[in-house]
């Protein structure tokens, strides 16, 4: 393929693309028919990201496919994804032929994997992050610095202050987490999100100008 | 001289643990008292002082692992909406919350949801909408344009509610239950920026603790006018509608005793860790 298919074509469609959105957000007053009109551009993207959807299926099964078939690390666990994937894609579908309904979300059979199998399985693997945390905080929150030791009390008064046992113990521990998250956290936290709205800016200008094509792949 | 005991507790042993003291309460409650803290009585206070037929957007952003803290600070919103007589429109952003949000207006509107004499006049669930934080502003430009029809596949124009409000600024609150991309930010930057600020369509936020300090610039600049932050929120905020209107779907609460014991034990480990930390640093042990 040509340079001007794979680079040219892709970033001028890029830069297009997104000076027509600044100019909407920017230079456009709402309700006007050119302002309206960019909704057109934003409706877009849910066909892109419907078609993500297929690709992703498809790159998944290819890569669970060839790792079976190599006998490559956990191949039993492609097993799994691969028939569970398939499996609910068949429920799915069937809910949308049978014209139980009109969208699938709504088909009983789907709802109920949802409910009784995929809820649940989802709730125990982020449930088990608790044990985790529990023997990560033993391990790793030592008083081993000024810095170390500030987030230690910090964190340790978070904790009380965000159970009823914090109050039990001390009235005034969630008022101080209050005033925790409401003070130091808030200024900090401020300057980090201004960090990188700051920075979002600056990519976003540099992919505009071509500058930055990390986004189209090497270049050979 | 070898690392103290102390320093050197075997993971499996705090695991256990854990799972034995965080079960306990289930079984003998301690029934620890809980007050109410000012960002949960903020969202209530905003919601409170919304007059009747006035429309709060329910937006279920949130998944399956979240939803000890997310469905609890829902469900209760939901219930003081409906108590209140204000209208609903609830949808969801994530995929993943889209058939958790028909689980929550079941639990509160009545098992028979949707076919309830109220939908469709007083409550509509539009399910999923695609798009992420485009999703959002589209809908936020122009509900019909971002779903055109609801979870049921019923076309969104015969719905009486749905041609009351055209775009977000015919909403009187946006409630966002979420715990992640897109979640409130995407609320602020794409609905709220582009409709008139937080005085138009204003923000309250029911969210998993370990996102919330992320928040409160947001907060205290006004964009976000009310949070309830994690299990403990949606606890609070259940004490209050329970305290107003009798809450019959309490959810948060008995498991805040588990949450008390949980946090209480990890203080206790990492007490315990440093003690060993020091014998090892001044005791002339090797550190681990």
């Amino acid at each position: 393929m040509s340079v001007v298919v794979k680079r040219y074509i892709p970033l001028a469609i890029t830069f297009i693309m997104g000076m027509i959105m600044v100019i909407a957000t920017y230079f456009l007053a709402p309700g006007t028919p050119a302002r309206d009109a960019t909704a057109l551009l934003t409706g877009t993207v849910d066909v892109l990201v419907a078609t993500a959807g297929v690709l992703g299926l498809v790159v998944l099964l290819r890569h669970h496919s060839v790792n079976i078939s190599r006998r490559g690390r956990f191949w039993q666990y492609s097993i799994i994804t691969i028939v569970g994937v398939i499996l609910y894609l068949i429920v799915g579908l069937y809910g949308i032929a049978t014209h139980e309904t009109q969208l699938m979300y709504a088909s009983e059979l789907f709802s109920w994997v949802y409910a009784n199998l995929y809820v649940h399985m989802d709730m125990t693997i982020f449930s088990l992050l608790a044990f985790f945390i529990a023997s990560a905080a033993y391990r790793a929150f030592r008083l081993r610095s000024l810095e170390a030791s500030i987030l230690l009390i910090v964190g340790s008064l978070m904790l009380l202050a965000n159970a009823p046992v914090g109050a039990a113990i001390w009235e005034g521990f969630p008022d101080l987490g209050a005033w925790l998250l409401n003070v130091p956290n808030a200024a900090g936290n401020r300057a980090i999100t201004i960090g990188i709205a700051v920075g979002a800016i600056s990519l976003a200008i540099r992919q505009l100008l071509g500058v930055e094509r990390g986004y189209l792949g090497p270049e050979r | 001289m070898s690392t103290p005991r102390l320093a050197r507790i075997d993971r499996r042993y705090i695991y256990l643990l854990l799972f034995l003291l965080v079960s306990l309460p289930f079984f003998y409650p301690l029934k620890l008292p809980l007050s109410v803290g000012e960002h949960a009585q903020a969202v209530w206070d905003v919601t409170e002082a919304l007059p009747p037929d006035s429309v709060v957007i329910s937006s279920f952003d949130f998944g399956p692992s979240t939803i000890t803290e997310n469905r609890p600070q829902a469900k209760a919103h939901l219930y003081q909406c409906k108590e209140r007589d204000l209208k609903v429109v609830a949808l969801a952003f994530w995929i993943s919350g889209g058939p958790l949000g028909e689980m929550v207006l079941r639990e509160v509107y009545g098992e028979d949801f949707p076919d309830i004499p109220e939908y469709g006049t007083r409550v509509v669930y539009l399910g999923y909408v695609p798009g992420n934080e485009v999703g959002m502003q589209t809908f936020g430009d122009s509900t019909v344009s971002a779903k055109g029809t609801d979870h049921y596949g019923t076309p969104v124009g015969e719905l009486d509610l749905m041609n009351e409000v055209t775009s977000a600024a015919d909403f009187d609150l946006w409630a966002e239950w979420t715990s992640g991309t897109p979640g409130e930010q995407q609320v602020i930057q794409f609905v709220q920026g582009r409709h008139g600020g937080p005085s138009a369509v204003p923000l309250v936020v029911g969210s998993t603790a370990v996102s919330v300090p992320g928040m409160m610039p947001f907060y205290s600049a006004g964009q976000i006018s009310g949070i309830m932050n994690g299990l403990s929120g949606g606890g609070q905020y259940e004490l209050l509608v329970d305290g107003e209107y009798g809450y019959p779907l309490v959810e948060a609460l008995p498991l805040l005793d588990s949450q008390s014991v949980a946090h209480v034990l990890i203080i206790v480990f990492v007490i315990i860790g440093n003690i060993g930390f020091a014998i090892t640093k001044y005791g002339g042990g090797q550190r681990s």
